[in-house]
């Protein structure tokens, strides 16, 4: 509101002394011939500049409370994103660290098969069995179809043939009696 | 009394109002935000023992980087998440 922005508040204590004195005169100083005249215009006026200044009052004082609240708030948002940098800086910096360990000792293992494992190189053939499966892997993809397991696997709808079953329970033997 | 009545109602139209405050999460970090490595795959139809165990040893290098990146995600996330929810608690 522009009048908080331009009026300093004094001016709205001011006001309300005057609408305060001004109901009072209007309300119980009727028997003056002067003010008596006036009376209606003094209470409705008193009454006006009572009830204007006291919610300007109430606004300035509220605006204040607001404003510290909002310059509180505003020293938290600050304080809050100085620890979110510090924090961002640290995990980071924790990251890269055991990034280059572990790129370390990915290498070193490389060097150490490329030095001790190569010696074996000429006495384990791997089959091409063992690629397909390893890029399956890999990659997260089925079995290619020469792999497959053959049987499909078996599922609550899948159909059972019971005969060869019964045939090979009944030609179980016997137990014999306890 | 009438008069006090309204004169009250009208000092507290001035009510409390939400601060206009806006608080951002902040923005993840570009190296937390690095795809994770692809595994390597054998591409010739021979392979040697150790050709074998250098691209097994390679693709567990890229599993432990990834598992890395996912711990250091959820410990940034944590971290930022008490930051963020600590403004404006009264302490």
């Amino acid at each position: 509101m522009w009048m908080l922005d331009w009026l300093p508040p004094i001016v709205f204590y001011l006001l309300l002394a005057a609408g305060l004195l001004i109901t009072i005169a209007g309300f119980f100083m009727g028997m003056i011939p002067v003010i008596g005249k006036y009376k209606i215009p003094l209470q409705i006026f008193g009454t006006l500049i009572l009830a204007g200044s006291l919610y300007m009052i109430g606004r300035t004082e509220n605006e204040e409370k607001w404003q510290a609240r909002v310059e509180k708030l505003q020293g938290e948002v600050q304080a809050a994103e100085r620890r979110a940098a510090e924090v961002s800086a640290t995990v980071i910096t924790k990251y890269v660290t055991r990034r280059e360990v572990v790129e370390k000792r990915g290498k070193d293992i490389v060097q150490y098969v490329d030095r001790e494992v190569v010696k074996y190189d000429n006495k384990c053939e791997i089959p091409k069995i063992v690629i397909d499966i390893h890029n399956a892997a890999a990659r997260n993809e089925p079995l290619p179809e020469q792999l497959s397991l053959g049987d499909p696997v078996a599922t609550p709808e899948t159909p059972v043939k019971t005969g060869e079953h019964n045939s090979a329970a009944l030609r179980m033997p016997k137990r014999a009696a306890p | 009394m009438r008069i006090f009545a309204i004169c009250t109602a009208l000092l507290l139209a001035g009510c409390s109002t939400p601060v206009p405050v806006k608080v951002e999460f902040p923005p993840a970090p570009p190296q937390l935000m690095e795809p994770c490595a692809q595994l390597e795959t054998i591409d010739k139809p021979e392979v040697r023992l150790s050709e074998l165990m250098s691209v097994v040893v390679r693709n567990y290098t890229h599993y432990h980087n990834c598992s890395d990146l996912v711990k250091i995600w959820q410990a940034w996330y944590k971290a930022q998440s008490e930051v963020f929810n600590s403004i404006g608690r009264d302490k």
